[in-house]
């Protein structure tokens, strides 16, 4: 079983502390009928359920929250490095910057 | 930010304080004891040295003098040493001693270092001259007066308390009293007051908004009266030779200390920066990049260091129109050299507003509370002067830490690979290049920065998390489209006015006599405009004005 790095978890701190609440911030402030598509993207795998899928996408975050989605968009690598999906990246605010300021 | 700051804090601080003396340097005090005769000392560059031979009798056989002037810019002060007998002159030195005394000076001289001499006024000839004792080079950076001891002590009491020492400095009741200002804005000074060593650590900012934002207030309530900084004049009252050096007037041997080599390690302020030529700027671009300045003027060639922070404040240029113009146009003000001056800007805020619409409450009172004088006759100004003089040693102490970024340059990387790849900042930054790495060690200098701003020894994601908002919310400020091509060509405020004239007065001209005659226009300006595609040139001599060039300009397409 892989061990995780001392590195990775780090990186994981940060994007979570620092990245993550304004991915929320900015994937919220999106319709659902776009959020949607934008969520079942980052999640790579996502199957349709139901008769309403979007409604089956509230209930997985409901169940689950925004940040499984998140991970999901993430590839945390040995050395700390990372990838983010670049949804998430557009999604950091406006137009992907951070836009909370004034 | 803490509401109230915990009095063992305040207690502790003032603790600190009271061991630490104001020990400022300059040449001031030695030439106000030109008429004593008392020891006295000072700190300032050699500007000019003339090794002479003494062949009075008394002075021994093979005997040397070195005239030489020390200045620091305001204060000049013509100094001698030898190594003649005591009889002829008091106070010699060895041959050894007189050697190293030249090195020294030619140091100072040519590589710009500042040297600390103790000596005493005494008459030589008809002049009065400071004889000098003793001479070393001063590398610049005022040793901090926070001992080991204070700093882990204050970091451990922060700990206790749950603060940083950067919350605490950009708290309203430490230094910020006396002005209102956003988050961001206070970090960013509080990066520019740190003393750079060397060049990697300058951290330049531009800081582009409306007239009346309390940018010069910014200087006077804040910075200044925390670290040394100097503001350089606006327009033709900052002159190239007056912020560089240049020849003196009365002996062209000597080149006289500009203001940026005499603020080596410390900062400068530039008011009004939009009222400076081009040709400032880009004597300016050298010196930003390399922290140091070389020239070659008579006989001399000399570099002097010029490892400083630089803050640039200004107003966008008057056709700026915030409905109709991309945000980037505010820096129309950099003039021909926009593109290389914002390259080498770690961090730009173009707003109109620094503080924000909702901040007009907490702006005008500040405003009344500095007519009214509240924080000197309050005892406020007693408090503030007491953080002020901790943290002036704090950011000292913490300028010299090295936290080392090797371990998380992996995250740096990843961090700083997001942000460039987004579309703007490849219009913002990128135009020449794939790879700004200019960018790239900015922001990696950021993340240094802000380490040293925490006061800890080894680099961990707080830094990293602090200097990515900073940098975006910089970038931010530079959105969509700007006219970088414009201003690469060198368009400015005057041309776009000899545009607007032809637009009115010559549409279409059968030849350059007959434009010429329409409007003053230079060889060279009338070539800017034919290359930025205001002016079509015929082959038949003829030339047309195109219609709408202005707005594709300022529209930034």
């Amino acid at each position: 079983m892989a061990i995780e790095s001392k590195e990775e978890l780090e990186t994981w701190q940060y994007l979570r502390a620092s990245y993550y609440p304004r991915f929320v911030e900015g994937v919220t402030a999106i319709p659902w009928d776009q959020r949607f598509d934008v969520l079942k993207e980052i999640h790579g795998n996502w199957i349709d359920r139901g008769e309403d899928p979007i409604e089956s996408m509230m209930e997985y975050i409901f169940e689950k929250g925004y940040f499984n989605v998140f991970c999901k968009g993430i590839t945390v690598y040995e050395d700390g490095s990372f990838r983010l999906h670049p949804l998430i990246s557009v999604n950091l605010g406006k137009l992907g910057i951070y836009d909370d300021c004034y | 930010m803490p509401e109230d700051i915990p009095n063992e804090i305040y207690n502790f601080i003032l603790s600190c304080v009271n061991t630490y003396e104001d020990n400022t340097t300059t040449m001031e005090y030695i030439y106000h004891n030109t008429i004593t005769s008392n020891s006295v000392n000072g700190s300032g560059f050699c500007i000019k040295i003339v090794t002479k031979g003494l062949t009075h009798e008394s002075a021994g056989i093979g005997r040397s003098i070195i005239n030489f002037i020390i200045s620091d810019g305001e204060y000049s002060v013509e100094c001698i040493a030898h190594n003649a007998k005591s009889d002829y002159l008091s106070n010699p030195m060895t041959d050894e001693e007189l050697t190293n005394f030249l090195i020294i000076l030619t140091n100072s001289q040519k590589k710009g270092k500042k040297v600390d001499i103790c000596g005493h006024y005494m008459n030589y000839g008809k002049k009065r001259i400071l004889l000098c004792e003793s001479v070393m080079i001063d590398d610049g950076l005022k040793e901090s007066q926070m001992t080991k001891e204070q700093f882990l002590q204050f970091k451990s009491i922060c700990k206790k308390f749950n603060l940083s020492p950067l919350e605490l400095m950009l708290s309203d009741q430490t230094i910020w009293g006396e002005i209102y200002a956003k988050e961001f804005l206070k970090k960013a000074i509080m990066l520019f007051c740190m003393n750079p060593l060397k060049k990697q650590d300058m951290i330049h900012i531009g800081l582009v908004s409306a007239h009346g934002e309390g940018k010069d207030h910014l200087v006077e309530r804040v910075i200044q009266p925390l670290v040394p900084c100097r503001m350089a004049g606006s327009g033709k009252m900052s002159t190239i030779p007056g912020l560089f050096g240049a020849m003196s007037g009365d002996d062209l041997n000597t080149i006289e200390i500009g203001l940026l080599p005499k603020m080596n390690h410390e900062r400068v302020a530039v008011s009004e920066f939009q009222t400076w030529s081009d040709e400032t700027f880009g004597e300016l671009m050298n010196m930003m990049a390399n922290g140091k300045i070389e020239m070659q003027k008579g006989a001399l060639d000399v570099i002097r260091e010029t490892n400083l922070n630089l803050l640039f404040m200004g107003n966008p240029p008057h056709y700026y129109d915030e409905d109709k113009h991309d945000k980037r146009v505010m820096l129309d003000a950099f003039g021909q050299y926009t593109y290389q001056i914002i390259s080498r800007l770690t961090l730009i805020f173009t707003q109109l507003s620094l503080s924000g619409d909702s901040a007009v409450k907490e702006i005008r009172n500040s405003i009344i509370s500095a007519i009214d004088e509240d924080f000197s006759s309050s005892g406020k100004e007693i408090v503030f002067n007491n953080w002020r003089a901790f943290f002036r040693e704090y950011l000292r102490y913490v300028s010299k830490l090295n936290p080392k970024l090797r371990d998380y340059v992996p995250r740096i990387n990843s961090t700083y690979d997001e942000i460039e790849a987004r579309p703007q900042f490849q219009n913002a930054f990128c135009i020449r290049s794939a790879i700004d790495n200019r960018k790239y060690q900015e922001f990696a200098n950021l993340v240094k920065a802000f380490a040293r701003l925490y006061g800890d020894d080894k680099i961990n994601w707080h830094h990293l998390s602090e200097a990515r908002d900073l940098f975006e919310i910089s970038l931010q400020t530079l959105t969509e489209e700007f006219p970088l091509a414009a201003m690469i060509e060198g368009v400015d405020n005057e041309l776009i006015e000899i545009y607007k004239k032809l637009m009115i007065e010559c549409p279409i001209s059968d030849s350059i006599k007959e434009l010429k005659s329409a409007v003053k226009i230079t060889n060279n300006q009338l070539d800017v405009l034919i290359r930025s595609g205001a002016i079509t040139k015929f082959d038949d001599g003829k030339y047309f004005i195109n219609d709408g060039w202005l707005d594709k300009m300022e529209g930034g397409v």
